[in-house]
């Protein structure tokens, strides 16, 4: 790519679209809001109905945007680079799907009634659990096994987290699956954020800490050694840090898919395709996206909200397709 | 600088790959590892390199155990370049040569005038330097097999080892990577290179060891190694001796 | 040619015929009642003895659906399924009308009675369904006692007042408000109250954002039953900060489940405590409390 931005310059940009993208998304809501009443609530002393709904319900929606967003990014970046394949992402190979039955079960057994921190924890475990899997059975990282471990986990923690919802004599539960399996961050307040946030920024570190080495391997796992990378540890860091800030994050949202597809693969050329600057371009990417489809579903149907998966997979899945198809070539080594 | 394996043992698959292997590593010379397929070439080179798990004996440089440095000391000491030679994103040539000095960098700084030099040293060794600014996947293969060497050169290790570096390349391919290689071993590193070619084994190495299951079962000279008795016996072939002017060559002709 | 005698014997015996098949029919009073939807099992209660119902569905044993749990101990409890009817040989099933019952339509086809009785969307519904069921289980004088009864002690409950109706939210789980045409709107606004409904101007049932409850800040409200021993992220809004910051200052009503999920006598209980709730509101001078 000619006259490529530098890095900086990219990074510079990708700040901003979030902080754009995190302003509005406190702006629009189903009650009109202008910035002078953002002003307000926040330097006002008295508190109003206002301020609530600013304080209560449209801050922390846009800091889970931002968290989750940064999440789905970084994970997918992350993932691509470790399993040297651009179709890995947490969705893809049913990592979050299985965070969302570690999540089902936290709540629907009652158990994060008595212990709040059950519910992430719960979820990371259902995350972990996949990951371990997934290397099990991917082993030397053909695409297809790989791609075929994802569905098969997806599929049954779907048909798992549906099983829980089914069961529980709650008789909201099982409308509530569509929460579970779209994704959503409606009406979530800041008891949610501080649940997750300390897990997700946990993540984050691990995976920041393995960004080296991610460039190097690109050329192979035995040249990667050979240069004096620690391959266990690299693993282990991605490993923890995929699923501990992913499990974090579904505990919260439910499953959101295909942000960590498509954000990696749009700025992977913008930073001339190191594996290890990819990572924070995507995290802030990643938030841009999911805060604008955030705003989107806001918008388009006011009355009874779109879940948010369903407009990340509106756009998510044909990429997805076009990518596979691109791809193609490669199954066949 | 002694690069040495002690007796070194490879299992996997319930067999011995590699069976109490010694060797010491010369610096300054083009060294061929040699033998039949399934001999042990490419597990004694990763062994060598330390990228083998599962191996046992001891691997000393210096004199020291090569546990016992850090992972970046053996880094620097030892650079190897694996058969597969593939990369999944389209890294400028030039980003991927310096990947080779990793090792020696600092973590999240820029890379340094003194790594800058050694690639663009690397990138003038393999001819390359004309195309170090378009994508690697864009290379045809004799351009790319180069920028690899390149990377592994960059490393600027006292030891080099090669696997089958000139695999499917078209003869003019094949006689520039051993062209440079041999150079590359004159400026005084060690070269181990595992190679099938014969020909161009007997051409270009200073020495040769012949392995066969898992044993080094000959060492020395290209015109003491490939000896009828050796070729027959190892390779089960027998080849054409020739001579032109002062440039003797050995072709494998025939099976036995 | 036929004889006289012929002709009037025939005639004698079709009337005969015809009188006999009236009687028969007149005293036909169906004793072996199935009622397969909650809501006609309240009104079949209220209506026919309890020697003549041969089963209530098992939802008017589960205390979040029925009003009468203690006095259904000892019916036949069903299920809704068409096998478990046919089993109790019933003389009328008793449903609730729904577009698509492929129960209804099994039960028809192999020459079943069966009475629909519409689920009531307003007071004026609970009376009407009373009269036809009392109807077709052949108790007409005791479904017109009972709306007399109903009547007197709507008159008693109802506000009435120049003063502007309050407003009144009922939000259910997952943001769930109703509006206009509804059960709980009619009675809402017999107590003294209007909807969200009415107030933003839509019918039926429809999601409502927190924030938009937390503008329009309701004098009542009603949250629904918090299901503590059984969670889902339905019992998650209880916990939500904004929430606990609407009811700092507003009241709180808590009006059974059952009361409101379906129309029958009963219903006025969900009246009483709305009313009640209007009083403490904004009280009324005494002259016009009944």
């Amino acid at each position: 790519m000619k006259n490529l931005p530098s890095y900086p310059a990219l990074i510079a940009v990708l700040l901003t679209t979030t902080l754009l993208a995190f302003v509005t998304s406190i702006l629009i809501g189903p009650t009109e809001l202008g910035f002078r009443d953002l002003v307000t609530a926040i330097f006002s002393e008295n508190p109003s109905m206002t301020t609530t709904i600013i304080g209560e319900i449209r801050l922390p929606r846009a800091i889970l945007g931002l968290l989750i967003g940064s999440t789905l990014g970084l994970t997918g970046a992350s993932l691509q680079g470790y399993l040297r394949n651009p179709l890995a992402e947490p969705g893809v190979i049913g990592v979050s799907t299985a965070a969302a039955l570690g999540a089902v079960l936290a709540i629907y057994t009652g158990l994060s009634s008595s212990v709040p921190l059950a519910l992430p924890v719960m979820a990371i475990g259902g995350s972990l659990i996949a990951v371990l899997i997934l290397r099990a059975l991917a082993g030397s990282g053909s695409i297809l096994t790989l791609i075929l471990a994802g569905v098969a986990i997806s599929s049954l923690g779907g048909a798992l987290t549906s099983l829980v919802l089914n069961l529980s004599p709650n008789p909201f539960a099982s409308l509530e699956i569509i929460f579970w399996l779209l994704g959503s961050i409606t009406d979530r307040s800041m008891n949610h954020v501080w649940l997750a946030a300390p897990f997700i920024i946990s993540g984050w570190v691990l995976l920041a800490l393995s960004a080296r080495a991610l460039d190097v391997l690109s050329l192979g796992e035995e040249t990667a050694i050979s240069l004096g990378i620690n391959l266990e540890r690299t693993q282990l860091f991605i490993i923890f840090g995929t699923a501990i800030s992913v499990g974090a994050a579904t505990a919260v949202s439910g499953v959101i898919g295909f942000v960590g597809l498509v954000v990696p693969h749009i700025l992977r050329p913008w930073v001339n395709y190191s594996p290890s600057r990819l990572l924070l371009a995507s995290a802030l990417g990643g938030a841009t996206l999911l805060l604008s489809a955030d705003v989107l579903v806001r918008l388009i149907t006011p009355g009874t909200e779109l879940k948010l998966g369903v407009v990340t997979a509106f756009f998510g899945a044909p990429f997805f397709l076009h990518l596979i198809l691109k791809t193609k070539a490669t199954f066949n080594t | 600088m002694s690069l040495k394996a002690k007796n070194v043992c490879v299992f996997a698959h319930k067999r011995k790959i590699i069976d109490g292997v010694s060797v010491e590593l010369e610096r300054g010379s083009l060294i061929g590892l040699i033998g039949p397929n399934g001999a042990g070439k490419s597990t004694l080179l990763k062994t060598l390199a330390g990228v083998q798990s599962r191996a046992t004996g001891e691997i000393l440089i210096n004199g020291k155990l090569a546990e016992q440095l850090s992972a970046e000391a053996r880094a620097r000491t030892v650079a190897y370049l694996p058969q597969n030679r593939r990369t999944e994103w389209q890294l400028p040539a030039r980003t991927l040569v310096m990947l080779g000095r990793f090792p020696h960098r600092q973590v999240f700084k820029a890379p340094s005038a003194a790594c800058e030099a050694a690639v663009d040293r690397a990138l003038s060794v393999v001819n390359a330097t004309e195309f170090s600014k378009r994508s690697v996947t864009t290379l045809s293969q004799g351009e790319s097999a180069r920028v690899f060497l390149a990377r592994a050169l960059a490393v600027e290790a006292p030891f080099l080892l090669a696997d089958e570096p000139t695999a499917d390349m078209d003869p003019y391919h094949q006689i520039h990577v051993m062209e440079i290689l041999k150079n590359v071993a004159k400026s005084g590193v060690g070269v181990l290179v595992v190679l099938h070619d014969l020909t161009l084994a007997a051409r270009f190495m200073d020495k040769l060891l012949l392995m066969k299951q898992g044993q080094i079962v000959d060492s020395g000279a290209p015109k003491e190694i490939l000896t009828a008795g050796n070729l027959e016996h190892v390779y089960r072939i027998s080849a054409l001796n020739g001579k032109e002017g002062d440039r003797a060559y050995i072709i494998p002709w025939s099976r036995v | 040619m036929i004889p006289m005698a012929h002709k009037i014997r025939t005639i004698v015996l079709i009337c005969g015929l015809w009188i006999t098949t009236c009687l028969t029919f007149a005293a036909e009073k169906p004793n072996r009642i199935v009622s397969i939807n909650v809501c006609t099992d309240h009104l079949l209660f209220m209506l026919v003895d309890r020697t003549r119902i041969a089963s209530l569905t098992h939802l008017a044993g589960d205390p979040h659906n029925s009003m009468i749990v203690e006095e259904v101990q000892g019916i036949h409890l069903n299920r809704a399924t068409a096998e478990e009817v046919i089993a109790l040989a019933p003389d009328l099933v008793v449903a609730g009308a729904f577009n698509f019952s492929p129960t209804v339509t099994t039960l028809r086809k192999l020459g079943y009675r069966v009475k629909e009785i519409q689920l009531a969307s307003s007071l004026q519904d609970i009376k009407t369904n009373l009269t036809n069921l009392g109807r077709a289980v052949d108790e007409i004088e005791r479904a017109e006692a009972l709306i007399t009864i109903f009547n007197r002690r709507l008159k008693h409950l109802t506000y009435r007042s120049e003063k502007k109706p309050l407003l009144f939210a009922r939000y259910e789980a997952n943001g769930w408000t109703v509006g206009q045409n509804t059960l709980i709107a009619d009675v809402a606004s017999a107590a003294g109250f209007e909807t969200i409904g009415e107030r933003l101007g839509f019918t039926g049932r429809r999601y409502l954002s927190l924030e938009q409850l937390l503008l329009l800040q309701p004098d009542l409200l009603d949250l629904g039953y918090d299901w503590k021993e059984s969670p889902a992220l339905a019992s998650e809004k209880f916990k939500h900060p904004a929430l606990s910051e609407l009811l700092k200052n507003i009241a709180l009503v808590k009006v059974p489940n059952p009361a409101w999920a379906c129309g029958s006598p009963y219903t006025l209980g969900a009246l009483a405590r709305l009313r009640r709730a209007r009083d403490q509101l904004d009280p009324l001078e005494p002259r016009n409390t009944l």
